[in-house]
């Protein structure tokens, strides 16, 4: 994590006739400074504002790839002369340009002591802030209290105070031997964190594939991927399993057959139990899949609907089984829809493949009913080894601390300085910019062997 | 015209003629001569390090020097 302090690099008045700014440069400093700019109300009048702004804060200090975690906009002044009033419209606050940014003010009014004042930044985000660019700032107001006492703002400084962080960047390197293609290929420069798809088409089994993450091997780390098979099918055979089932008052109407799939979503079959009848049927929905199938995916898209009804038994579940084990979640259409819609069932625990043979969509029926339009059961998977299309991904991820040692001995991937005679582990490491320590993540670039160096 | 060597009476006083120091090996802005005699100015720049156990304090050190913040 790293902090920087921005500034600002000019000032302005709203109307130069009766406004005025002296010393200007001594704003253009953080709230540490002790030496100050000053904006005066000229005019003998105790009812017009006039206004100071400080813009051209240096958002450029701050990496493109920073990860800004949280800002604080802050101003040191103070002023004589100035209005008593309580009124908001004579608090400082926040602009871009001239115009003040929501209800942005700072946390007080400006008074004859010295006070370091921050912005309550709200719904105020970075993003928000550096796109203002130049224009954003703090706008001061003035206004005299007496008309014939000018209202002097003495400014020491302000800041925009950030912290950050920074994702370090690793070069990733890839070749394939052979007469297949890479892509990506040769090397492309990513940040901790990144999901690089390596796509590999070789053209035989003895194309091979190498990749390196700033010079070190990470071949073996690399997840390789089958050919990528979906397969899919429509509800099998019909099975009515439940004894609580009333065939006097209920029935099951199968008017086009069973096995349509969700495509035709004109027939449907449908169900309807007595209120005292409760039934569970199920369809068989299992796949034959090879025994070194990779299973990456299963599940079930369903249209149906309940019938409506202020029965509060009424229920129409569906769920994707196998034995007597559940392999997705149990849905109800009495409260997802009592007009036809889709609804995906998804397996979160991955069934095997054993599994998959045997595998069912379950009805559990109570009291009225509703109609299964349609349903089909996906799976998605890949062989190891096959060969026609690699997929490798891999993250990239940070590595151990790189090795930088200030002569001495200890481990090779930490940062040591011998102080007292005795070697001690550095652990943190600043470097000062623009005025301000800023926390270092990469220690590995923090010397080198062309500057020359002496303790402080 | 530079001297780089002073002899009195047969007795070599001030010698620089096989001095080896260039400017690039002087402390930044830091005075002496070379083996020709001439007086030169050194523009050998360090970057400072400093060690400490706490978060360093914004009034130590110039921009490009460096703080090792270590355990107590």
């Amino acid at each position: 994590m790293a902090t920087i302090r921005l500034i600002p690099s000019t000032s302005a008045v709203s109307n130069s006739s009766y406004a005025s700014i002296s010393n200007a440069s001594n704003m253009y400093s953080n709230t540490d400074s002790t030496t100050y700019g000053t904006f005066t109300h000229n005019r003998a009048s105790t009812s017009n504002t006039y206004y100071g702004y400080l813009r051209g804060f240096n958002f450029s200090v701050v990496p493109d790839n920073a990860i800004v975690s949280n800002f604080t906009v802050k101003i040191k002044a103070s002023a004589t002369g100035h209005t008593t009033s309580t009124s908001s419209s004579y608090y400082m606050s926040l602009v871009n340009n001239t115009t003040q940014i929501g209800s942005t003010s700072a946390n007080g009014r400006l008074n004859t002591t010295v006070t370091v004042f921050t912005f309550a930044e709200g719904s105020l985000t970075w993003d928000t802030i550096k796109g203002y660019g130049s224009n954003f700032g703090i706008r001061i107001p003035m206004r005299r209290s007496s008309r014939n006492t000018a209202d002097v703002v003495s400014v020491y400084g302000a800041e925009i105070e950030v912290e950050y962080t920074v994702p370090t960047p690793r070069t990733i390197t890839t070749t394939l031997s052979g007469n297949g293609t890479i892509s990506p290929s040769g090397s492309n420069t990513y940040y901790d964190g990144d999901e690089i798809n390596l796509i590999i088409t070789p053209t035989n089994t003895s194309d091979t594939v190498t990749a390196t993450r700033d010079g070190a091997d990470i071949t073996s780390q690399l997840v390789a991927h089958g050919a990528e098979i979906d397969a899919n099918r429509v509800l099998g055979a019909f099975t009515l399993e439940s004894g609580s089932f009333n065939s006097g008052e209920s029935w099951f109407e199968d008017r086009e057959g069973k096995g349509h799939d969700t495509s035709d979503t004109t027939t449907s079959n449908y169900y309807s139990v007595s209120s005292s009848s409760t039934a569970v049927f199920t369809y068989d929905v299992g796949f034959n899949l090879p025994s070194n199938a990779n299973i990456t995916r299963v599940y079930a898209i369903i249209n149906a609907h309940a019938e409506s009804s202020s029965n509060a038994n009424e229920y129409m579940c569906f769920q994707l089984v196998s034995g007597s084990t559940d392999l997705s979640e149990e849905i109800n259409f009495k409260t997802i829809s009592t007009s036809n819609t889709n609804h995906t069932l998804e397996c979160d625990t991955l069934p095997t493949v054993s599994q998959i043979a045997v595998m069912k969509l379950r009805c559990r029926l109570g009291y009225y009913g509703g109609a299964l339009n349609g349903a089909t059961v996906y799976v998605e998977y890949d062989i190891g080894g096959t060969l026609d299309h690699y997929t490798y991904t891999f993250t990239v991820s940070a590595d151990t601390t790189i090795a930088v040692v200030i002569g001495g001995s200890g481990d090779t991937d930490k940062l040591y300085v011998k102080i007292n005679g005795t070697w001690v582990e550095v652990t943190t490491a600043y470097k000062k910019i623009n005025g301000a320590w800023v926390e270092q993540s990469n220690i590995a670039s923090l010397f080198n062997t062309t500057d020359n160096y002496k303790k402080g | 015209m530079a001297v780089n060597k002073v002899i009195y009476a047969n007795t070599t006083l001030i010698d620089t003629s096989t001095d080896t120091a260039v400017a690039s090996d002087i402390a930044n802005g830091k005075t002496a001569h070379s083996k020709e005699g001439t007086k030169i100015t050194g523009t050998l720049a360090f970057i400072t390090y400093y060690t400490g156990t706490s978060t360093p304090s914004a009034s130590t050190g110039c921009d490009g020097d460096i703080y090792l913040k270590v355990a107590n």
